[in-house]
């Protein structure tokens, strides 16, 4: 086996660099932002390690990064060689222990020790592998254990190390040109495309049983005087994953046509291209032949998906309860509705039906005064709710602190209202009943 | 009982009332001919939404949406009162809503929507009193003071409270009976 590694000293986009080596070898993995290891020894003669080192350079050249290339027999030696530019492994620092041991930098808890061991090494003098090598196998476990019989055997290459599963990611994209210029900024023919480019593009993720959370959408216009931007990109993050044309395509055409409506496309349309940049698992089966549950589901998000594009993610939502006792902060919203809702509100008084936002008022004998208009108030409750509380929260929270009395109005006009009093004994509307 | 009732009821007694337009109902507490589906429905008083909480609680199978201008719907109300938060999706819709509530209603997700009435254009009451009727769901309009001269809708409730906190209903407006 000979290994290439391809060590960045500064993050780097790592995933996009082994995609291009995939042109060398297709065994390939990645220590994530910092290194891409290539697989080199079974391609023969193809290349020698010089010309691989020439052709690698010249790639990312062109997608200005730089990085070390360094080979060996086994992914550390080549990552080791790599990152610190030595060629005898024995004059390497203590510190490519940690190279050695989690080569692909994805077990804090073994580095952790691994660290704590070449703290007490240091200490004792032995400051490179060397040393780290004369020491008795058995001193080296009485004292550390596992983790230093792992790394001895790694720095000896006793022990093989596996290649971690990479795969360039998929994407999925569709990209339809129009070179007869057929549209001249109409909204509806280029929807018509769209929504072919959509079918195909879900086919093929229902194919993988995948469905599209994150799409973008790209019009390539004719660039001109009039019009110098070359295309127009719309993103889009769904509310709910999308698994059908139907339901994307409402979305989709939302946004453009209060796109189109603001900025009319003024010169020729050249192309449309959509492209799936995030996907989730989807469910892949036969319909269910005894009720529609996930059909209207799959409705319901389609919908809602579509009102979230309209009025904003925030405003269409399930609500879920907190277990808070001020009415305001008892419930926050979610996208999807609670599997367990929480049950506590049966330990606390009724809560009005709504609530507002806290409105100073005036209460006399006998009287409301809200908004300077009197009312006459029928019955006052007879409990008093207290909830105080809020010296828990943070000090950039402490405005939240509260301190709060809560009575229940009968007004003789049928309605009734919940106040409460602060402790500067103003009383404040809070809700109504109703 | 309402003078609408009375009328109702006295036109059930001469066999005035045009079965061909009776239409299915849901059961609801304290209306003997429940509330139509397929229709358009006010609810007015000062105990509109204690009503049709108890409504929804009547039937947890169905989907609600409830629309609001600003956020003042308190959900842990709602489930105090015995109503399944999941069957219930909120959208703060804004002024304009009657583009996102048409949507809604035509979709067929939802047995019941709920809306603010801030409706005055009788093309809007008939064009909600079209697709109600295709989708077969319920849009119950939320009055404030007066009730509605639109003739679309079918049915206006005013619902408040007696001493022994019973919910008194008096119907303004009936248009449809019941079909079994």
């Amino acid at each position: 086996m000979k290994v290439a590694c391809l060590w960045f000293t500064k993050p780097a986009p790592t995933q996009k660099v082994a995609e291009l080596c995939l042109r060398f070898s297709p065994q390939i993995c990645v220590r994530e932002n910092e290194a891409v290891f290539v697989e080199i020894g079974k391609c023969k003669n193809l290349y020698s390690e010089a010309g691989f080192a020439a052709r690698v350079q010249v790639i990312l050249r062109r997608l200005n990064i730089e990085a070390t290339v360094a080979f060996g027999q086994d992914i550390t030696e080549a990552l080791v060689r790599a990152r610190y530019r030595i060629e005898n492994i024995d004059h390497l620092p203590l510190a490519a222990l940690l190279d050695f041991t989690d080569p692909f930098a994805k077990d804090p808890v073994a580095g952790k020790y691994v660290q704590k061991m070449i703290s007490g090494f240091n200490e004792l003098g032995i400051i490179n592998i060397a040393g780290f090598k004369k020491i008795p196998l058995a001193d080296l476990i009485s004292r550390f254990g596992a983790i230093a019989i792992l790394c001895r055997q790694r720095v000896t290459f006793e022990v093989p190390i596996s290649w971690t599963y990479w795969r360039p990611a998929e994407v999925v994209c569709e990209k339809t040109e129009f070179p007869y210029f057929e549209f001249y900024g109409e909204l509806e023919p280029l929807l018509f495309e769209l929504k072919k480019q959509l079918d195909v593009i879900f086919q093929r993720l229902w194919a993988r049983s995948l469905k599209a959370q994150t799409m973008q959408v790209k019009v390539f216009c004719e660039t001109n005087s009039r019009n110098p931007k070359p295309h127009r990109q719309f993103d889009f993050d769904f509310l709910f994953p999308q698994s059908n044309t139907k339901g994307a395509l409402k979305i989709i055409k939302e946004r453009l046509t209060r796109d189109f409506e603001k900025k009319a496309v003024t010169s020729p349309i050249e192309a449309l291209e959509t492209r799936v940049s995030n996907t989730v698992p989807g469910t892949i089966g036969q319909r269910n032949l005894l009720h529609r549950h996930e059909e209207i589901d799959e409705q319901q998000q389609a919908l809602l998906g579509q009102l979230s594009e309209i009025h904003g993610k925030e405003n269409i939502f399930f609500a879920e309860l907190i277990e808070d006792r001020r009415p305001e902060k008892s419930w926050k919203k979610t996208e999807k509705a609670a599997a367990r809702p929480s049950d506590f509100t049966a330990r606390v008084p009724l809560r009005p039906t709504h609530l507002l936002k806290p409105e100073q008022i005036e209460v006399t004998t006998g009287f409301v005064h809200i908004r300077r208009q009197a009312y006459p108030i029928l019955n006052w409750s007879q409990n008093v709710e207290r909830i105080s509380g809020g010296w828990q929260e943070q000090a950039t929270d402490l405005n939240n602190s509260y301190d709060r009395n809560y009575y229940v109005i009968e007004l003789e006009n049928g309605s009734s209202i919940s106040i409460f009093q602060a402790p500067d004994q103003k009383f404040y509307l809070h809700g109504y009943f109703g | 009982m309402a003078l609408a009732e009375k009328i109702q009821h006295l036109k059930l007694i001469i066999g005035a009332v045009d079965v061909t337009v009776a239409r299915e109902a849901w059961v609801a507490p304290g209306l003997p001919d429940g509330v139509p589906k397929g229709a358009i429905v006010e609810l007015l008083g000062t105990k509109k939404f204690e009503w049709f909480i108890q409504f929804l609680k009547q039937h947890p199978e169905i989907r609600t949406f409830w629309a609001e201008k600003n956020q003042q719907v308190l959900p842990t109300a709602l489930q105090q009162r015995g109503l399944d938060l999941k069957q219930v999706t909120f959208g703060l819709l804004g002024n304009d809503s009657f583009v996102s509530l048409r949507k809604i209603i035509q979709s067929q997700v939802y047995e019941i929507i709920i809306a603010p009435n801030s409706f005055e254009e009788l093309r809007v009451f008939r064009a909600f009193q079209l697709i109600t009727e295709k989708s077969n769901n319920t849009l119950f309009l939320v009055g404030q003071k007066n009730p509605s001269t639109a003739w679309p809708i079918a049915l206006q409730l005013d619902i408040s409270q007696d001493k022994e906190k019973n919910f008194k209903l008096e119907v303004l407006k009936q248009r449809y009976g019941r079909r079994e």
